[in-house]
Formats: structure tokens, sequence, C-alpha cells
């Protein structure tokens, strides 16, 4: 008896765990699902834009090396493009959130040309280039902000 | 003269190596998210870290018999069964961290993708405990974690704002646009990543090779009691620098070159490859650690010889097992999942089977049988049930938390 035990509880965890997580993955997205995952890549949009100005002062600054600051701007834009992706694999499920959709869209494409931008300035070495592209990310910043707060 | 030596060398290298990529991702991203406010859970952690480690080291010092042999005696070897699954995977998973973190470090003092760096971190890792003198890696990496010392210099030097500091530090509350069930989530990641096992078992199997015996209790006691609390300090800079140059922004991190940002731009290209080195020995110094320690659980409950100072060739089946738990970690890796959620995903199972690992070792402590007068005392026994209270709690709450924050998103 207590072997059967043994046996069925850990088959019943494994078909309970199965089961919510199949309902999880298959429920329909709601607002404020998509929401959530709008303000959760806005939030990721902006860990990499902020990262990135703070690296990119510091470069221009001559504080930090060039293998690390090239290493975190590629992790820099891994992360944009998670975010991004993430955000477009979630199809906006009424009016409101398709206007959630039209406002964040742009930000992360701004987003991932300034990043872009600023990548190519330091590994060219190009102090002007990479001020630019430092300054150019601070707008960007500031939208991807407002847009977390507003939403949150 | 030499002992005293001896004693302050074990001291540095616990302190040293205490922390491991668990600290350093759990630290910095509660850090750049809720400030100071988890400055307690480190706290509780540490001390956790410490009951549960004397225990275990006493165990093992007056029984001469490594850990798991005992569970499996004491607990039958159904239960210690279930035992060694839980705490293998959690080791594995660890290891794989571990290793991921060695190559984030690589990467980021070459420029070069981690990826390329895993095998070679994997084959360098196995010849280390294949080969070397175990001892001496030992010192060199507890030591070279040393340098992680600089991120306590940064806080001074960052113009922390003391007042803001201390007010999240005794809030013990979530900051504005943060939620209860991420602050608790935080709190028992934190909390597992002092709290890992492996490090209870690699002390405990290091205590019964070396011999140990009951005059050496007090070198245990003040590694544990000295090492830990000054290795936990260590990884307190991790959470202070984070909350000082992070947290006022809104940027969270999450990734191993945001957590080493601060030391750069605290004191510039120096304080990075200090920083970055220390983050490379701690967890190098970690990952032959979880090697060995994946090891030890699977021979010791088996029953097989083994042990770091045996010759491969008298413990074939336990180096084998170190040899496949390094090569499942690199397969693991080398799906291309990210080391740092691989870090996020072992702390929060480790939460969850810790209390498999750490009720027993207080069954075992409190058994006269095993200890004769050496069994816990009062304070003990006081600590072991307030902290085995914590850990089951931590333990239920952990997937339901993970689940309901997205993992904490």
């Amino acid at each position: 008896m207590r072997a059967r035990w043994w046996a069925v509880l850990p088959v019943a965890a494994v078909v309970a765990v199965w089961g919510v997580g199949g309902y999880l993955s298959t429920s329909p997205t709601d607002r404020q699902d998509y929401r959530k995952t709008a303000v959760r890549s806005a939030q990721s949009a902006y860990n990499a834009v902020g990262t990135a100005r703070l690296a990119g002062r510091a470069r221009l600054d001559g504080r930090l090396p060039g293998p690390y600051v090239t290493s975190t701007l590629d992790d820099a834009r891994a992360a944009l493009a998670g975010a991004a992706k993430r955000f477009a694999g979630t199809a906006p499920p009424d009016e409101p959130s398709a206007a959630l959709q039209a406002r964040l869209h742009p930000l992360l494409t701004s987003a991932d040309v300034a990043l872009g931008r600023l990548e190519r300035a330091t590994e060219e070495g190009d102090t002007a280039a990479t001020r630019a592209a430092v300054d150019a990310l601070e707008p960007v910043a500031a939208g991807l902000s407002g847009f977390v707060e507003e939403h949150r | 003269m030499k002992r005293l030596l001896a004693i302050t060398l074990g001291i540095l290298t616990a302190i040293g190596g205490f922390v491991d990529i668990g600290d350093i991702v759990s630290t910095s991203e509660a850090g750049s998210r809720f400030g100071l406010a988890h400055a307690w859970v480190l706290v509780v952690g540490v001390i956790g870290i410490c009951v549960y480690a004397e225990m275990a080291g006493r165990v093992a010092t007056v029984s001469t018999r490594p850990v798991f042999d005992l569970v499996r005696e004491r607990l039958g070897p159904r239960v210690a069964l279930v035992n060694l699954l839980g705490s293998y995977l959690i080791t594995l998973m660890t290891l794989a961290a571990e290793i991921g973190g060695v190559a984030l470090a690589l990467q980021l003092l070459s420029g070069a993708p981690y990826l390329l760096w895993v095998p070679l971190v994997a084959l360098v890792l196995w010849l280390a405990l294949w080969r070397a003198k175990f001892e001496t890696l030992e010192r060199i990496f507890g030591l070279g974690g040393l340098t992680l010392v600089v991120l306590l210099v940064a806080v001074l030097w960052l113009h922390p704002p003391v007042a803001a500091l201390r007010h999240q530090a005794f809030s013990l509350a979530p900051p504005a646009g943060e939620n209860w069930p991420t602050y608790w989530f935080m709190a028992i990641a934190l909390f597992a990543s002092a709290m890992t096992p492996y490090e209870v078992f690699f002390f405990s199997s290091g205590a019964v090779e070396e011999g140990w015996s009951a005059r050496d209790l007090v070198i245990s006691r003040v590694n544990v009691f000295l090492g830990f609390p000054l290795g936990g300090l260590l990884a307190f800079g991790f959470l202070a620098t984070s909350a000082i140059v992070f947290q006022p922004g809104g940027i969270q991190v999450d990734t191993l070159g945001q957590a080493v940002l601060p030391a750069g731009l605290a004191f510039g290209k120096i304080g990075l490859a200090l920083l970055i080195l220390g983050v490379f020995a701690a967890t190098f110094g970690a990952a032959m650690e979880t090697g060995l320690s994946a090891g030890y659980t699977v021979a010791q409950y088996l029953g097989w010889s083994w042990g770091k100072l045996l010759r491969p060739r008298q413990a074939a089946r336990f180096h084998t097992v170190v040899l496949v738990g390094i090569l499942l970690a690199v397969a693991a890796l080398l799906t291309t999942i990210d080391p740092v959620q691989l870090t996020e995903y072992m702390l929060i199972f480790s939460a969850v089977v810790l209390p498999l690992t750490y009720l027993p070792i207080l069954v075992v402590a409190n058994d006269r049988g095993y200890l004769g007068d050496r069994v816990n005392g009062r304070l003990a026994n006081a600590f072991g049930v307030v902290y085995l209270i914590i850990v089951v709690a931590a333990a239920v709450a952990a997937i339901p938390l993970m689940v309901m924050t997205g993992m904490g998103g």
C-alpha cells in the first residue's frame, strides 16, 4: 500500500504541473495580460538603454575597457531583441491594447536604432559619434520610462 | 604559528569561497529593484548557512562518516533516495550555472562570446579536479575571490545616499512601483543563494576526508562563524552598489556585465578588472566545489569509495560521476540557455529542495547514537528549529511565487 502511494504521488504531481502549464500556455491573452507584457517589454528595453548610457558615458571618460563595453552592449541589444520579440509575439486583444501597441512599438524601434548606433561608434572608436549616440539614448530612455510609469 | 596561519588561510578561503554566481545574480537583481530592502534577508541567510554548516561539520567530524551515508542509514534508503535525487539535480543545475558564470566573466574580459569559453572552462575544471592538488587550488581561488572586496570600497567611493539607503534597509517593504509577491520572490532567491546545499556537502565531506577529529571542531566553527559572515559582506557589496548605481534610475540588473559595472564607474579599468577577476575566482572555485559535491552525494549514498584525495583509479566511479556531471552541465549550457536565467531557476528550485537536505542533518545532529554528547545543545536546536520553519516556508512559497510573479518579472 505504501509503495503504491510512492508511485502515485509523483505521477499526480507531474499531471498537475502539466495541466496547469498547459492551461496557462494556451489560455487567450486578455487586456490585462497584454498590458503586463507591454510593460515588461518596455522595462527590459529601458534596462538595456539605461545600462548602455552608463557604459557609453564611462567609455567616453576612458573608465571602461573596450572588450567589456562590447560585451555589455551586445547583452543590451540581445535583451532588447528579446523584449521586442516577446511583445511582437502577443496579438493585441482589443482596441485599447492596439493603442498601447501603437505607442510602444516605435519606442522599441528607436531604442534598437540608438543602441546599434552606439555599438558601431564604440567599435570604430569614434569619440564624437559615441558621444552623439549616448546623447541620443536619453530621449529614448525617457520615453520608455514614461511608458512604464504610465501603464504599470 | 603554523596552526594560526592555517586557521587564517581557512577563514580567508571561506570568505572568498562564500560568494558564487547565485549570490552575485540575486543580490545585484535585488539591489537594483529594491535597494537595501532585502539586506535583512542576507543576514538571515548567512546565519542560516552558519547553523546548517556547523551542524553538518560537527556530524561529519564526530561520527567520521560522510553526511549522505548517515542520512541513508538514519532515514532509510527510500527517503534518502528522494533526498539524493533532489540534491543531485540542484547541484547539477548549480554546476552549470557556475560554469556559465566563469564563461561570462571571461567574456567580459575578452569580448569573445561566453559559449566559446564554456567547453574550455569545463575541460580545465575537469583537469583541475582530476589531476591538480585540490587544497592549493581551493586556496588560490578562495583568496582570488577576496578581490571582490573592491565592491565594498566602491560602496563608499560612489557617494552613497546614506539617508535613503538607511531608510530602505529599515523599511522592510517594497519601494513604489514594486509589489509584495515580487518582494518575497526576491527574498526567497536571496535566502536560497546563501543556504546552498552544495557548500554543506563540500564542507562536511572535506572534514571526513581530511580526517578531522573532535579537536578540529574549534577550527571548523571559526571557519564557519567568521568566514561565512565575512563572505556575506562581500555579497552585500553587490546588493549595495546595485542599490546605489541602478535603483535610483529604475534600471533592473539582469546580466553579469551590469552587476560588475559599479566597480568600473568607481575605479575605472583597474577596479573593473579586479572585480571580474574576483567573479572568475569565486565562480570557478564554486564550480570545483559543486563538481565534487555531485560526486560526493552519489558516491556516499551508494557506498562507493570517494574523495578528492584519492587517485582516480582508487575512486573510479566517484570520478566518473564528477565527469558526467560536468558533461551534463556543459550540455545544458550549450542549449544556449542564459546562465543568469539558469541561476535564477536554480535558486528557486534550491529553495524547494532545501528541507530535504536540511531536515536529515538536523535529525542526525540530535542523535546520540552518532554524536554522543556532541548532539545539538539548546541554542543550536532553537536556531535549528527556527530555520527549519523558515526553510519549509520558503520551500512551500517558492513555486507559487515564481508562477504569480512570472519569475520575478
